[in-house]
Formats: structure tokens, C-alpha cells, sequence
């Protein structure tokens, strides 16, 4: 039994143009990239745009992949800053955005989506964090990433993503009290 | 409150304390530490509990199908895209030696080799009649050096189940289908709305394949005339009937 190839291998394939070593990678993270996209953004359609940017990016820069981190860290990595850019252009165009307990495009994937679907009040809270403050407790509290990862994934100390956790709680919490 | 006092909350909260003794003692002595304990719990508690968000099997293919039509796009395969640039002048010389091969054809034809001119022919030639909705160029394993590196970035996507350590879903279906001797498939007897989806998808003399356990749905349909081990399988979304994939 062969064992299946490491990060560095995968990704040095698709650098070769091994675009089944991509879809390979694909299939091991397009799940979860979707599901941090989905609760930083809060829109299933503009998650699924940012995913596929994601591995568009993952896809273009395969080659800057050094392997100084696991793939999936860098890959979240990507995967957040898409969603700071969704944000702010979204910001821009100042459009409602269709809630992520509702997908009228597919409804007859609703109750896969139900089960996944955060309460309104608490992704109304989550909307009105800072942006960085809810990258960390997405990363952290909703998809269960170790402080070190999280501090990998956004670049930055562990300290700040301690601060970001500690700070954004406490504002989700006076959120979520005030309903 | 100081600053310690804080991180030392937040972590009791969180429960990655190795020794909470301090902080409890804090959280029942003092009502600000209580408060801030209580917000940080009622908080974790209402997260964690929540589950992942799924793609559904319909955003799925639509995210492979958009993906690879982007990646397809000549504005990608101009620059890091799907040609490698470390490639480019290997491709420009087996061009070269294309050119030369061609040249060399046209000479030889002319004191009778026929033969030689059909073999060169073979190895130096582009498929560029072949491209399909699924086809990218597999530039991998220095085929440059083979002179088939020249292909172009769209040329059809040739690769066998045994060329990926991991498949697919649309590979996996598609090598059922090729699996399963015609008489023994598990088809449809279509339905109207079927039937029309079909004929909008261009897919006329197809039949609808099914009994899987992946992309159930999506409608597949293999051609009917054609030798089932070799015929193309084509994966159609049935909202739209949009063909997201075929596996050649």
C-alpha cells in the first residue's frame, strides 16, 4: 500500500502540472476553506466565489509554497485574505446579502444547510465584529483551530490572536445579551 | 483590572488552563472576574457547538466547473497558469524540432517514405482537434523533452486512473460506467423533463446512467451508440442543464 503523498510532494506536482495532484488538494480542503469563508463572509454564494479564488490563488502560487507551514495552514491563510477582499469590495457596493441559513438556489440541499446554518442573532453579532476579530473566532471558536494555527494562518503573533479572541468574544457576548 | 487578571479569564474560559486554581479563585472572589468569565463561557459555549457548513453536492460542481473554466482562460494560461514558464523554451524547441520533422516529411514523401513520414507524424503531432469541456494540458514528466511538450495549454486531458494517486468523483463515476457492460447498467427510462435537458445540453442519443453513491445530483449520460469502455461521460446540472464536466 502506497502512502499517500506529503504537502510538499502534492503541491510540487501541481507545480510540475499534475492537475490531479490539485484536485487532490482540492478535495482535502475545499470543505473547510468553504466553511471559514462562509462564516467570515455570512453569504453561501460570495463564500463559494471567495473559495474558488482561494484555490485560483493556491492554483497560480503553488510555486511560493515552501512548506514552512502545513498546506492547509497556507491555504487558510489565502483563503481568509480572500475574504478581507470580499469584504471591503462589498462594503463598496453596500448590498444585502442573502443570509447563510437560506440558499434559493439550491433548496434541495436545505437541510444540509440548516444543520450548518448559524442563528440569525449570532450572525448578526458576528457582522458587526471587526473584521479581524472575526477572523479569529471563526478560526478559533467555530472551526476549532489551535492558537498557534490561528496565529499562523493570520500572520500574526500569539499574543494578538489571543487579545482578538478575548476582545471579540466580549463584544459578541454584549451582542448576543442585548437580544 | 490588570492586564493579567484578563488573559488568565479568557484562558479559564476556554479551558486550556493546565491549573485553573488561581482563576477560580478569582472568578468567585471577584464580581468583574465572574462577569467577564461568564461572557467569555456563554460565548464558547454557543460556537463550539456549532456544526461545519458543507458545500452541497450542486456547489461543489459548480466550484470545480467555474475553477477550470478560469483556470482555461487564455488570460491564465498566458502567465503561471497551466503552462509552467520553466517550459516555455522547451516548447519553443520542440517546436523547432517539429517544424524541421515536418520539413524532413515533405522531403523524405518525396523519395517514398511513406512510413517514416506516418511515424514522425505520430510523435511530433498536435491534438488540437480533441479539446473538450474537461480537457487542460497535462504538462508534467518533461514531455517537452519528447517533443510533445509543444502542446497547446488546452490540448485534451488524456489522463488514465492509473496517473492520479487520488480520483476524482467525475473519474470514479466515469470508470463505473465504463465498468458496467450495457446490459447490466443501471439506466433511466428517462422522464420529460429529462428527455429535454438532454436535447438542450446537445446530449441527443444519450442515455442517463445512475446507482451512485457521489454527485447524485447531477445527471449522467453516456452516448448510445458508442463502445461504453471509450465513450465520453458528461455530468449535467438538471437546474440549469448546463454540462459541468465531461470525463473523456
Amino acid at each position: 500500500m502506497t502512502t499517500p503523498p506529503t504537502d510538499i510532494e502534492l503541491v510540487g506536482r501541481v507545480v510540475s502540472g499534475d492537475h490531479g495532484a490539485f484536485d487532490t488538494i482540492m478535495l482535502r480542503h475545499e470543505d473547510r476553506v468553504f466553511s471559514v469563508c462562509l462564516r467570515i463572509i455570512g453569504d453561501r454564494d460570495r463564500a463559494l466565489d471567495a473559495t474558488q479564488e482561494t484555490f485560483l490563488t493556491v492554483f497560480r502560487k503553488a510555486g511560493q509554497f515552501k512548506g514552512d507551514s502545513a498546506l492547509g495552514t497556507w491555504i487558510y491563510r489565502i483563503a481568509v485574505n480572500t475574504c478581507y477582499d470580499q469584504l471591503r469590495k462589498a462594503k463598496r457596493r453596500r448590498t444585502d446579502p442573502i443570509p447563510d441559513h437560506l440558499d434559493p438556489v439550491d433548496p434541495s440541499a436545505e437541510s444540509a444547510i440548516d444543520s450548518a446554518a448559524l442563528r440569525p442573532e449570532i450572525r448578526a453579532a458576528l457582522d458587526k465584529l471587526p473584521t479581524d476579530f472575526r477572523a479569529a473566532i471563526v478560526l478559533s471558536d467555530i472551526e476549532g483551530m489551535s492558537m498557534a494555527e490561528v496565529a499562523q494562518v493570520l500572520g500574526v503573533p500569539a499574543g494578538t490572536v489571543k487579545s482578538r479572541l478575548f476582545r471579540g468574544r466580549r463584544l459578541l457576548a454584549e451582542q448576543l445579551g442585548a437580544h | 483590572m490588570h492586564q493579567h487578571d484578563l488573559d488568565l479569564i479568557a484562558e479559564y474560559a476556554a479551558g486550556t488552563l493546565g491549573d485553573d486554581t488561581e482563576a477560580r479563585a478569582r472568578v468567585a472572589s471577584c464580581q468583574t472576574c465572574a462577569q467577564e468569565f461568564n461572557a467569555q463561557s456563554s460565548v464558547l459555549a454557543e460556537l463550539s457547538g456549532i456544526e461545519p457548513a458543507l458545500l452541497t453536492e450542486h456547489e461543489r460542481a459548480r466550484l470545480h466547473r467555474d475553477l477550470w473554466t478560469e483556470l482555461r482562460s487564455p488570460a491564465d494560461t498566458a502567465s503561471s497558469g497551466l503552462v509552467n514558464p520553466r517550459w516555455r523554451s522547451w516548447a519553443f524547441g520542440a517546436a523547432a524540432l517539429i517544424v524541421v520533422a515536418v520539413a524532413l516529411v515533405g522531403v523524405m514523401e518525396n523519395f517514398g517514405g511513406g512510413d517514416a513520414a506516418e511515424t514522425v507524424g505520430e510523435a511530433g503531432a498536435l491534438d488540437a482537434d480533441s479539446r473538450t469541456t474537461s480537457g487542460y494540458a497535462r504538462t508534467g514528466d518533461n514531455t517537452a523533452e519528447d517533443g510533445e511538450g509543444a502542446e497547446e495549454a488546452l490540448a485534451p486531458d488524456t489522463t488514465t486512473a492509473a496517473d492520479s494517486s487520488e480520483d476524482t468523483p467525475y473519474l470514479l463515476i466515469a470508470r463505473e460506467v465504463r465498468q458496467q457492460p450495457k446490459s447490466e447498467a443501471d439506466t433511466l427510462s428517462i422522464d420529460e423533463a429529462q428527455s429535454e435537458c438532454l436535447e438542450e445540453s446537445g446530449l441527443v442519443e444519450h442515455e442517463l446512467v445512475t446507482g451512485f453513491e457521489t454527485l447524485t445530483e447531477l445527471l449522467v449520460a453516456v452516448p448510445i451508440a458508442a463502445d461504453r469502455e471509450v465513450a465520453p461521460v458528461s455530468f449535467i446540472d438538471p437546474e440549469n442543464c448546463d454540462v459541468v464536466h465531461i470525463e473523456e
